[in-house]
Parts: structure tokens; sequence; C-alpha cells
């Protein structure tokens, strides 16, 4: 994989990567964006690891990740944004593992597919310890004659009592000839935990829609309104910089040119 | 002078190998009401768990007697059933299962233990509407999940309810009034004041000084640390308000 | 947990089947093993007409060339095939004339089940028909149903009587072809019920069947095949129980409904086939096709189920929401205890326009049990204005047990709402202590906590199979059994 920037904030070491894994070191912290850049071959790592008490922000766009695995330690947290918008065959699969004592993990993801696009999204979140804490957020938009396929799993090992997991994963269907498929699936294995999750595929809110129409906005506006803040959940959270200026921008690309109908 | 209700001997309870209560005496008689205040961390919560006979607290020293009775080796059904009421500070929620299934499931539990007849359950709804008056609640209460949804005030009410329902000798009350508006409050206190018998007796955990101005009361103990650090009438209330707990303590 | 507290949890949850006596019936049995041979031998027994015993054998050449599926989230040892009977009827005297002449020792079986087959003033609200193994014994023939056109009678007899209908429903359904067990069961079916709802009719008394599986080593593969035409009502319920063995049984049945126009069927079932000792060994395989297709519009089909038994369950009522305003829906508690293994589920398929579905599984998991829901809904490219709603809970008792959740949300509609909702919980060390400090010892506690969990489910049940439903999840839960 290929890293556009390694921005790192004061308080941290630099970011070392062995043998295609990505450490973040004790106590540190680290911001890191990843673009569609061409991969510099001693920079590129499949694996991450998330030392104890380490912090990592992940922003992860216009790129696929393929196949990754993020191993988050004790006190350790990361969170991770990942956008993909647009026309692409992707099969994306993420494996994040609590192994120490509340490690948190936060995921965001938001697909815009569009075109002929098949998009693949396989995200599984592993409780091997006690009182660690995961949230996934997912979003996706299918539009014209694409594919939104999303499994999200989470795993909760016998030994992660009081584990606290939520997955919520909503699907919006732009146009007659596309396709969401979602699977938020659970494994639990210990009866000490507090699991959630929800999915949806649906529409724009009709009531919604029709108070802003009533207000004299265009249904096409209003419509795009309501689809941005759907997105926007995910948006928000993201450091500002060009990651979250080109997404923004790619966002509106594909609202504009979404709406088959 | 008959035998006291409760009687608590030199107790010292542990909790994840913490102590909590070292070496705590307290003798409650029949038909009293006694107040116990302290500051939080004094070790008030601990002894109403012991008390109600909660899992996860370890008696390392002394011993509770309860009617003649060793409370100690009681599990808390049977406690229950001897006439021990915990109003909880902080109720549990148990959705899905209604209230009104609950508290006839309650009621009968007690009422078998002491070798009474169960009520069926149209006279139990009696049974259960009569309360619900005193305590200002509607009949759709008992519909709703077992503390489920509820307010503060509903929590604290729910447990009141119960209090009416069981009858019990002893009443622990943990901080009930926390949460409660003025009208509530008022209510609660008429309730603890009509419930007053020979045989009755209340054993009140708070903070506030108002409950208290609607009620006699018998005693107040003050906990510290862990134990009973002094007791006497309703002045200890008052020289608290005034001089705070560091007062209070300077002058013993 | 204090080690008391988890002692109580391990007995509570511990089993004792009160059903599993063993009754000697005389009954006559086909060869073991599975050849063409034995599909003859069954359709000659049982009088079948040419064209039913060539559906067989399509079925069987066609299973021939299937495998057993492997993907479902249970284990167990191989099954062989050409090790069982598959056909087994209590051999009868003579022809009956009346329910008086039936063998002794089925009644008395029937009577240990606490049944009311043959009990003509206890048949007032519920008409039913009791299958033993393979053959429906007695069917009571209620005057009322009579008198509205309404039949309710065993699979065999309705070939006999109604061929036409049976020929045009059968298999219309679940093909043969539709997967490993229901080609299995199209080739050997042993008898199952025919109820068939004339137009504009309702069906005022629940439509009850019982099911026993007596002989050793015979698998039971009943069919039943439901047709309400337009207008009608139907409440139909399935009850099983069956003896204690050492070897596994299997049951390979599958249940189809047809609803036309305005139609509503509900079919309910409350089982409580044999789990299997504390090992899991010798309880009863149970792998059933269940598939309703409302076909007319504004058709309605549910399913409500109370599963506390089985050593091994797969099924997946599904509803077909072919007809516009067609409505579907799935009820279910599935409770597995000791070592059993569920993999249970539903499918909802949304094929017309402003179809609806609604799912409510509640599974509880306790000793080291395996439950595992899995759910489709899928929304077809005609299916504007779908609406569909899941509830998938899971509730853990004990700490070794497990569940397993593997939802499929798929829709290519932009004008339809599918939502997906899911928890795990436990019953939490603060709710035992709360429900004991009000008197409540905790083997009751768990009972009131998990029937209240429960509640939604239940209440979609008949009154009177309500209450024993929830006796049986008390039970189930609750102390040793009987």
């Amino acid at each position: 994989m290929s890293t556009r920037q390694l921005k790192t904030q004061q308080k941290i070491a630099q970011p070392t990567i062995k043998k295609g894994v990505l450490v973040v070191p004790k106590n540190s912290r680290m911001e890191l964006t990843e673009g569609a850049e061409r991969p510099n071959q001693d920079q590129e790592y499949e694996d991450i690891v998330i030392e104890t008490g380490g912090r990592l922000l992940h922003t992860v766009y216009k790129t696929p990740y393929k196949s990754r695995s993020v191993a988050i330690a004790a006190n350790a947290s990361y969170e991770l944004r990942c956008l993909t918008v647009g026309e692409q065959q992707i099969v994306n699969n993420l494996t994040v593992e609590l192994k120490g004592e509340r490690a948190e993990a936060h995921i965001f993801i938001l697909t815009a597919t569009s075109g002929t696009s098949k998009l693949q999204e396989r995200i599984h979140i592993i409780h091997r310890a006690p009182n660690c804490t995961s949230t996934v957020l997912h979003r996706a938009f299918a539009s014209h004659e694409s594919t939104v396929d999303f499994t999200g799993t989470i795993s909760i090992a016998p030994q992660a009592k009081k584990s606290n997991a939520k997955l919520t994963s909503n699907g919006l269907l732009l146009s007659p000839h596309a396709l969401i498929r979602t699977r938020p699936e659970f494994e639990i294995l210990t009866s000490d935990v507090g699991c959630r999750h929800g999915a949806t595929i649906g529409e724009l809110d009709e009531a919604a829609l029709f108070y802003m129409t009533s207000r004299g906005i265009d249904l096409m506006q209003a419509k795009r309104l309501l689809t941005v803040a759907f997105a926007k959940e995910i948006l928000t959270g993201m450091p500002e910089g060009p990651a979250k200026n080109e997404s923004t921008a790619a966002l509106d690309y594909f609202l504009d040119h979404a709406y088959a109908v | 002078m008959s035998a006291p209700l409760l009687s608590i001997n030199n107790l010292t309870v542990v909790k994840d190998e913490v102590p909590i209560l070292s070496g705590c005496s307290l003798t409650v008689p029949k038909g009293e009401v006694h107040v116990i205040v302290g500051q939080n961390g004094s070790g008030k919560s601990t002894l109403a768990a012991t008390l109600a006979g909660k899992p996860g607290y370890q008696i390392t020293q002394g011993s509770i007697n309860y009617l003649g009775k060793d409370l100690l080796t009681m599990t808390p059904e049977v406690r229950a059933g001897e006439g021990i009421f915990l109003a909880f500070q902080y109720p549990v929620e148990i959705p899905g299962l209604s209230m009104i299934e609950f508290l006839r499931a309650s009621t009968n539990a007690v009422r078998g233990y002491r070798g009474e007849a169960s009520l069926e359950p149209l006279p139990f709804l009696d049974y259960v509407r009569s309360k619900l008056k005193v305590l200002k609640l509607g009949e759709q209460f008992l519909e709703r999940s077992v503390n489920d949804g509820f307010s503060g005030g509903e929590k604290k009410r729910n447990e009141i309810l119960q209090l009416l329902l069981l009858e019990p000798r002893l009443a622990i009350l943990d901080e009930t009034d926390s949460g409660l508006d003025a009208d509530a409050l008022r209510t609660v206190a008429q309730v603890i004041q009509e419930l007053r018998s020979p045989e009755e007796s209340f054993l009140i955990i708070t903070h506030y000084a108002k409950l208290l101005s609607c009620l006699t009361v018998n005693r107040v103990h003050v906990m510290h640390q862990g134990k009973i650090a002094c007791s006497g009438g309703t002045e200890i209330i008052t020289d608290i308000e005034r001089h705070g707990y560091a007062g209070l303590f300077a002058s013993l | 947990m204090p080690q008391n507290e988890q002692e109580i949890i391990a007995k509570t949850t511990s089993k004792s089947y009160p059903f599993g006596f063993r009754s000697v019936i005389a009954t006559e049995q086909a060869e073991r093993g599975l050849n063409e041979a034995v599909i003859r031998f069954i359709a000659q027994k049982r009088d079948e007409p040419v064209w039913l015993l060539d559906w067989r054998l399509a079925a069987y050449r066609h299973w021939l060339t299937m495998n057993e599926p492997t993907w479902a989230n249970v284990a167990y040892p191989q099954i062989d095939y050409q090790a069982m009977h598959y056909y087994a009827a209590p051999k009868q005297r003579q022809a009956l004339n009346s329910l008086s002449e039936v063998d002794p020792a089925i009644r008395e079986t029937f009577e240990k089940l606490g049944i009311p087959v043959f009990e003509q003033e206890r048949l007032a609200g519920i008409a039913i028909d009791a299958v033993i193994d393979s053959v429906s014994v007695a069917t009571s023939v209620h005057e009322t149903l009579q008198n509205l056109g309404i039949v309710f009678c065993s699979l065999g007899e309705a070939v006999q009587k109604y061929p036409d209908l049976v020929r045009q429903y059968l298999g219309s359904v679940v093909p043969a072809n539709d997967n490993f067990f229901a080609a299995l069961n199209a080739a050997v079916m042993s008898d199952g019920t025919f109820v068939y709802i004339p137009t504009g009719v309702h069906c005022p008394i629940e439509l009850s069947t019982y099911f026993r599986m007596n002989a050793a080593n015979t698998g039971q593969f009943e069919r039943t095949l439901i047709i309400a035409e337009a207008d009608s009502y139907v409440s139909y319920l399935e009850g099983c129980t069956a003896p204690r063995r050492e070897e596994n049984q299997l049951h390979a049945a599958v249940v189809e409904i047809v609803a036309l126009e305005n139609a509503e069927v509900r079919y309910a079932t409350v089982q409580n086939w044999y789990p299997g000792d504390e090992q899991g060994k010798g309880g009863v395989y149970n792998f059933v096709t269940k598939r309703g297709h409302c076909l007319g519009k504004r058709s309605k089909i549910s399913w409500t189920q109370v599963e506390t038994g089985a050593a091994i369950t797969w099924k997946y009522p599904s509803v077909i929401l072919e007809g516009d305003e067609s409505e579907g829906a799935f009820y279910s508690v599935a409770v597995t205890t000791a070592r059993q293994q569920a993999d249970t589920g539903t499918k909802m398929i949304h094929l017309g326009k402003n179809t609806r579905s609604t799912v409510i599984a509640k599974s509880i998991a306790a000793g080291e049990s395996r439950n595992t829901y899995r759910g489709l809904v899928k929304v077809g490219s005609k299916g504007e204005g779908a609406k569909n709603y899941s509830q998938c809970d899971s509730l853990l008792i004990g700490g070794k047990s497990s569940a397993h959740t593997f939802p499929t949300l798929e829709s290519r509609q932009t004008k339809a709402n599918v939502q997906h909702e899911a928890t795990t919980s436990k019953i939490s060390d603060e709710q035992l202590f709360y429900l004991n400090q009000r008197g409540i010892r905790t083997e009751d506690a768990v009972g009131l906590i998990v029937n209240g969990y429960c509640r939604e489910v239940m209440s979609r049940l008949p009154m009177e199979f309500a209450v024993e439903a929830k006796k049986l999840l008390s039970l189930t839960l609750v102390g040793a059994v009987g």
C-alpha cells in the first residue's frame, strides 16, 4: 500500500515499517492518510500493529486497501475512515483484532459506487480481550448498475468479557439497476457482552423530502441535501486537509451524476 | 425491652479485596425509623447490599443477627421471605418482563414463604390497584417492562410500590429520596409514616434532610470509613448542615 | 458469578425429557436402505397412483445427483442413508370404522402424551390428526369442517380423494430439486397432512397434528400441503415429541403453503423433539424445508415457532411474497441447552409490489449449545414499496454457550425499506439479585426473564398453545423437568 503522507503530530516517534508491518509505537499518536499515489516499495505494508497506549487516526480514500489486518494492544485505539467513491472493481478485506484490554476500534466506511462497479467489502472485528469497544459505521450509496456487497462480522472470543460492540450499516439505492447486499454478522462466544448491530437498505425519507419541497426547495436539490446528510457522519470526523477536500469533491461529483432517474 | 429486630456486630466486609465496612456495629429495634447519613464512600450502600445479601461481598469478620437468626446464612430470597426489603438506589432494568407479572411473582413468592395463600391474577390486580392509588401511579404502569424506560422518579416510586406490596419487617431505603420532587417526597414520607408499626422498622440511607423533616425519626447514625462514627437524634443532621461532616468529626 | 449461582444456572439448564418413553406397537417396516425398490414398496403400500410414483422416482434420481449441504453452522456425524428404514407403519388389525377401533397400544401412546385425540368431548375446539411414524393413525373428522367444505385429512387420503388438487399444488412451492433434504422427502415422503380451505371460508377451529417418531431407525418424512383459496383463513399448529433413542433419528419434512388472494394462513410449531443426552447423543436431526407462497394479492402467511428440542435443527421457514401487498411474518423462539445446535432462520423474498415482512427471532443459548440465526431478506427489482423489519436478539445464559447471527439483506429496489436490528444480551447478575431480593428464587427468575424476553413471539401463538409453550420454555430452562 502506498502512503501519501505520513503526517506525524507532536509527541510521537516516527512510524516504523518492518517487513510490511506498520508499527505505531507505545503511547504515541499518529495520523496517517492514504490516497492513490504510486507505492514506494519500502513503504508498503499490509499489517498495522498499534502498541500499548498507541493511537492511530487513519484515513484511506480513493484507493482500495485490499487485504489488511490491524492488531490493537491494550489501551490503544484505532480510528479508520475509508472512502471509496466512483467506478471501481474492488474487494476490500479488513480484519481488526482487539488484543489487549480496553482497546478500541472505530471504523467509518463510506462507499459510493457508480457505473458498473462491484465493490465487495469485508470487515471482521475480533474481540480477544476484555473491556474492549468497537464501532463500525458503514454507509453505502449504489447508483447506475453498481453493486455493493458488505459483510461486517463481529466476533467475541470467550475471554473477551464486557465487550461492547456496535455495527451499523445503512444503504441507499439510487437507481433501479443497482444492488446493495449487506450482511451484519455476530459470532458471540461469551455471555458477558453488549453487542448490537443494525442494518438498513432503503430510500430517502419521504417525509423529509416533502418537508423540504414544501419549503420551496427543488426536489433534486432536496434529494441531494438528504444524501449529503447521509454521508456527513463519516466525513465529519475526518481531519482537515487535502484528503477531506478531495473526498468532498469526489462525493459532489458522484451525487451530480448519481441519480439516473 | 424486646429483642432488637436487627443487630449488626463488628462487621467487616470486603469487596474486590478492599475492605469497605470495618468493624461496623448497629442495632435497630422493632418499630423504629433509623437514618444513616455519611459521605460518599463511607460504606452506606455496602451496608445495604450486605443486609440484602448481594453477591460479590466477602464477610471476613462479625455477624448479623436478624429476628434472633443468623442472617448471613440466608440466601437473598430467603431474607426477602423473612421480611427484609431493599429499595435500590439504582434499580436495574429488566426489559420484556412486565411489571404485573413481576409483582405477582414476587408477592406470591414471599406469601408462599410465609405460608400464606397465593393470590390469583384478578384478586392480585385489585390488591395492586389499591397500592397504585397511594403512590398516584396509573394502571398503565403495570403493562410496562420492569424499570425499562422509567424516569428516575418512576423507578423510585416503583421501589416503594413493591415495599407496599411485600409488607416487610425491615425496609432499607438506599437514597430513595434522591431524584424525587417535593410532592413525591411527601407521598413517600406519608407511606413510611403509615406503615410504621411496632413490628416494622425502617433503615433510611439519605443525604437530604428534606425527607426527614416529614418523618418522625428515632435515631440518626453517621457512617464514616466503614463504621458508625456516631449516633444520636436529629440534631446530628442539623450539625452537619451547619458545620459539614468535617465539623462533626472534629467535635467527636 | 459466585460458585453457587453458577451451579444453579448449570442445573437449571440441564434437561430432563418427560416424553422419553417407548411404546411397543407392532410395526411393519420396509427393508433397510434406499433404492427404487423401497420407493415402489412405499407407493404400493399406500396405494398411490402412477403419477405420484413417477414424481417420487424423479425426485429420487435427482437426489442421487445432489450433495448433502455442509455450510450450516452445525456439526454432526455422517448420516448413513442406507442404514435406515424408510417406511414404518403400525400394524392395524382391520379397517377402522370408528376411533374406538384403533390399536389400544397406539391410543395409550397418545394418552401418555396427553393428546386428546380419542376423546370426542375435548375436540370441541380442536380437530386433531395424529401421525405415528409414517401413517396418520386416526383423523378425527369434525362435522363443522365437513359442513364448511374444509378438507383436513392425511395426505394419503387426499391423494385418493382429491388427486387433482394435490397434483396441482404438490411441489409447487418446494420442488423436488429444491435442496438435498427436499429431494429425499419427495422420494420417500411418508404421510402428512393436507388442508384445503375453500373460497371465502374462515376456519373456525385450530387445526392440529401431533407427530411421534416411534420405531427405531426410521427417519420421518412427512409432507404437509396447505391450500387457502381466496378470502379464506386457517390457523394450524404442529407439535412434536420423540422418545429417547441411542441412535439419532432423522426428520426431513417439507411443508408447503399456498395462499391465494386475500387469504391468511397462520402456521405455528411448538417443538420438543428429544435433544440428545448431556453428550448430545441420540437426539433428533431436524432438517426441514418450510415455505409459504403468497400467491394472491393481499395474502398473508405467518410462521410462529417455539423450538426447544432436536439435537440438530436446520430449518428456514420462508415466505415468497409474490402477490402485491402480501405479507409474510416469522416469529421464533429457539432455545438450545446442553450440547444442542440450532441453525435456523427465515427467508423473506419480496417479489411483488408493496409487500411487507416482519421477522422477530429470539434465540436463547444455555449450557454449551450453539445457536445460529441465518436470515435472508431479498427485495427483487420489481419489489417496489417493499417494507421489511427484522429484529434478532440473542440471550446467552451461563457463559459457555454461543450465539451467531448471519443475516443477509439484499435489495435491488430504490423504493424499498429493509431494516434489521440485532442485539445480544445476557441475564445479568443485577437482574437476578433484584428478583432474588423480591423473594423470587433464581430458577424462577430465569424463567420469568426468559418468558418476558420471548413475549412478542409467544403472543402470536393460539391461546391454548401459548400457555403450553410458556410452560415448555420455563421447564426447558428452569430446574429438572417433570
